[in-house]
């Protein structure tokens, strides 16, 4: 169990507060390259700021607080010009550093109102089809370039993004990347229970766990599992799967890459991505340009209409689970047992984490922009990410998962399916 | 090794048996319930391990922040 207070220093995020500072220092993605290519202006909520992401007409990504200094009107509303935001009230205007280079109706022009009216902007940068921000103050660090942000597409292979806001706070989710058994029961037995009254083939992921281990890392934490029938040379053993500190985990099998990204936006929501690459078998690269001019970015249904959560993806169970603990759990009242020690791990590397950060020491994966490494290598596993309900389509067991609502995906299993019929 | 003092423990399973002495049934005490953890340094020539109970976990982390080496906890 948790005390409330200790609870709450690792949970809440907002400026001030230790987790929110410690977060402060690291980029966070808010958004994804297409969404803005498909609508330049987008509010973002992260860390309890209510900001707007832009991009300018001559390129240039901004980040600003979202309330005008003018009068208040919503900047999310306006719209780019040149080189900066226009507020949709009077039409002054902020460049992506916050400056008002603009305030037409203002007569005559005062370079002192204009730099009174200056506003809070953060550093984005773009990597790998996302945009991150730094909502830390003084020089950025470097964007850690992990893996799966510096891979192209290929004949093969093909990014796919999905997003959802998780009303929840972020430690229930992170805690989940550290809790190996829960797959068994609720992606297991739970699915199958589904699965069973549907009359749908179930999936082979209830196995029992006999043994848990966690590896502390430079970069975070490794979690494995060995479950009956399997020996430590399985992959769920031998390789694992990583966490880098403090918000994305890697996920890997039978030609998915993946990481689950988890961004606080205040202390009850989380913008979560789901950041997918897929490599399909060689004879259905022709689908693979069919769907390539789809977009790459999705957002991820988890409720149904009546706000109960939707049974039939590993996603929608995961969400379930993260958000029916309340939109910030207590954590005084838990029972926490043995298969709870990754959760216990990554609580003692957080703790620590924030200890550093108050005593001014190093902190994990934060390191000045000129040390910047080309690649951050993480390990991967390749095979057992065993859904079923495939049959002998490889892209199917995907739509067990988040990647249902992917229109790249489902069109891509659609194409493999129809191919499959005709052979057939 | 004291105790934070400004913060309870992450996890608070530390019930102890009195006399320090659990009973090893495999990765809890099967008198007192606490966990009983392994963690072993996997730095070649290292040689660190910690068998602490609960606070196996907070060592561990210390450990690698002290050094980097990368360390196994393990729950049999
Ligand atoms: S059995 Fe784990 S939350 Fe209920
Ligand atoms: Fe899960
Ligand atoms: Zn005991
Ligand atoms: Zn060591």
């Amino acid at each position: 169990m948790l005390r409330s207070d200790v609870n709450e220093r690792f949970s809440r995020v907002g400026a001030g507060t230790p987790a929110g500072e410690l977060y402060r220092r690291h980029w966070l993605p808010v958004a994804t390259e297409s969404e803005l290519a498909d609508n330049p202006v987008k509010r973002v909520r992260v860390l309890g700021e209510d900001l707007v992401l832009y991009r300018s007409d001559s390129g240039e990504l901004g980040l600003v607080r979202e309330r005008c200094p003018h009068r208040g009107a919503s900047l999310g509303y306006g719209f780019p010009d040149g080189d900066g935001l226009r507020c949709p009230y009077h039409g002054w205007l902020f460049s992506p550093q916050g400056e008002c280079l603009e305030q037409p109706n203002q007569t005559p022009d005062s370079p002192q109102l204009k730099s009174r009216a200056k506003i809070t902007s953060y550093p984005v940068q773009p990597l790998g089809g996302l945009v991150f921000a730094y909502l830390g103050k003084g020089p950025a660090p470097a964007l850690p370039r992990l893996d799966l942000f510096t891979l192209g597409e290929g004949p093969t292979r093909f990014r796919d993004i999905g997003y959802a806001v998780i009303p929840c706070n972020w430690l229930q989710i992170m805690e989940n990347s550290f809790d190996p058994t829960h797959v068994e029961w609720l992606h297991g037995r739970l699915f199958n229970y589904h699965l069973e009254r549907e009359g749908k083939e179930p999936t082979v992921l209830a196995g029992h766990h006999i043994k848990i281990g966690f590896d502390l890392v430079d970069y975070g934490i490794i979690k494995r599992r060995l479950r009956e029938g399997q020996t430590e040379e399985d992959e769920d053993w031998r390789i694992g799967h990583p966490v880098v500190f403090p918000n994305v985990l890697k996920v890997g099998g039978y030609g998915l890459s993946s990481f689950q990204i988890r961004v606080p936006m205040d202390d009850t929501h989380t913008l979560h991505f789901w950041y997918c690459w897929y490599d399909v078998p060689e004879e259905y690269s022709g689908f693979v340009d069919d769907i390539r001019h789809l977009p790459d970015t999705y957002e991820v249904t988890l409720q149904g209409p009546d706000g109960s959560f939707l049974m039939d993806t590993i996603d929608s169970q995961d969400a379930m689970v993260w958000v029916t603990q309340g939109p910030l759990t207590t954590r005084d009242d838990e029972h926490l047992s043995s298969s709870d020690q990754g959760i216990a791990l990554y609580r003692n590397l957080l703790r620590s984490q924030l200890e550093a950060l108050e005593s001014g020491g190093q902190l994990m994966n934060v390191v000045a922009a000129e040390e910047a490494k080309d690649v951050i290598e993480l390990p991967q596993e390749q095979k057992e990410l065993g859904i079923g309900g495939g049959g002998g389509n490889p892209m199917a067991s995907f739509l067990r998962t988040q990647a249902l609502y992917s229109r790249r995906l489902t069109t891509l299993s659609d194409r493999i399916e129809s191919a499959l019929h005709k052979a057939g | 090794m004291e105790r934070h003092s400004d913060l309870s423990s992450p996890t608070d399973q530390a019930v102890s048996c009195g006399s320090g002495r659990h009973e090893d049934i495999g990765g809890i005490c099967g008198v007192c319930g606490e966990w009983l953890p392994d963690a072993k340094c996997r730095a070649p020539g290292c040689g660190w391990t910690a068998a602490l109970g609960e606070r196996t976990h907070e060592e561990a982390v210390r450990h690698l922040c002290a050094t980097g080496h990368t360390i196994r906890v393990l729950v049999n």
